[in-house]
């Protein structure tokens, strides 16, 4: 008897718990993975979508180092093949820019043949959040 | 990351080259003293002529804070001996053809330390040697951080360009996860 008290409360427990799951989970939600392009001279991609891909080399992000007289930005990209692409600026609008990164954003740069960020596309949206 | 000390290097150099441009900036504004003290005003000289008394009585002069400005042709002379002595500190630079990068878009003849030097040295030799490995890993990049310490954000970038240009043309792996620098 005991048993099967208990048995019942925890499976009703789990039933809570993926019932909230689910109602946490709702709304629209797109995962977008790494993609880069050396001879486009672009990354992209979502920062959920590449740390749950289902291989070990997606990432994407941006640095913005800020500093007396040395700012500085970066933003790089790795796809699920392991083709890398990076680019770098000291301009003030691209580390801004790179400086709104944020767990749920989407990031699209692209780059000139030294490696200047030419582009920086920061989107932070409810639908990137895993 | 500690700023940058573009001036350190001129510790030596620039004072001699503040000196010499306070110097003519003193002199100047004492030969203009002495010209204003001499001369008299136009009403005076119309009114009587100077006595010899008045000439042969020395002039006092005060020679106190003054603005005085130096011409476009002192200035370009003084910027170019700061450049040639601080260029004299420095070792001469790698060509882009030795690095395999593009010449830089501006030619940046900025000051620096020996210790920015020696930073630059660094990284180079590192890129270097990165892209004849093909691979650039986590430890190249705590080892540029660490180098990178002493440089500005624009050296670190022109630093690091012909690395970053290896790794978009897919000639240099990136081992590891992150930036590359």
């Amino acid at each position: 008897m005991k048993t099967t008290l208990k048995t019942t409360l925890i499976v009703g427990l789990i039933a809570v718990g993926c019932l909230t799951a689910s109602v946490a989970r709702a709304g629209y939600h797109a995962l977008y993975s790494v993609s880069v392009s050396q001879g486009s001279r672009y990354g992209s991609g979502s920062l959920p979508g590449a740390r749950y891909s289902s291989d070990g080399n997606q990432y994407i992000g941006c640095i913005s180092v800020l500093g007396s007289g040395s700012p500085y930005a970066s933003c790089y990209a790795t796809d699920a093949s392991g083709n890398s692409a990076s680019c770098m600026s000291t301009d003030p609008k691209y580390i801004a820019a790179a400086g709104t990164v944020t767990p749920a954003s989407w990031i699209y740069f692209t780059f000139d043949q030294n490696g200047n960020c030419t582009l920086l596309e920061v989107n932070n949206a409810s639908y990137f959040i895993n | 990351l500690t700023p940058p000390e573009p001036r350190r290097a001129a510790r030596s150099p620039l004072p001699r080259v503040l000196v010499a441009a306070v110097g003519i900036g003193a002199g100047a504004a004492a030969m203009h003293l002495l010209d204003s003290a001499h001369a008299p005003s136009p009403q005076a000289a119309l009114a009587a002529p100077p006595s010899a008394a008045t000439e042969e009585r020395p002039v006092p002069v005060v020679i106190g804070p003054v603005s005085a400005r130096l011409s476009d042709d002192d200035k370009h002379a003084i910027a170019r001996m700061v450049r040639e002595e601080l260029g004299a500190l420095q070792p001469a630079p790698a060509s882009a053809a030795d690095s395999g990068a593009a010449p830089p878009e501006n030619d940046r003849s900025s000051p620096s330390s020996p210790a920015v030097a020696e930073a630059r040295e660094r990284v180079r030799v590192a890129v270097e040697q990165g892209i004849a490995r093909g691979t650039w890993t986590d430890e190249d990049v705590m080892a540029m951080r660490e180098a990178m310490v002493p440089m500005s954000g624009q050296d670190r970038v022109d630093a690091i360009r012909p690395l970053v240009i290896a790794v978009n043309e897919g000639r240099v792996r990136r081992v590891g996860r992150g930036p590359l620098f």
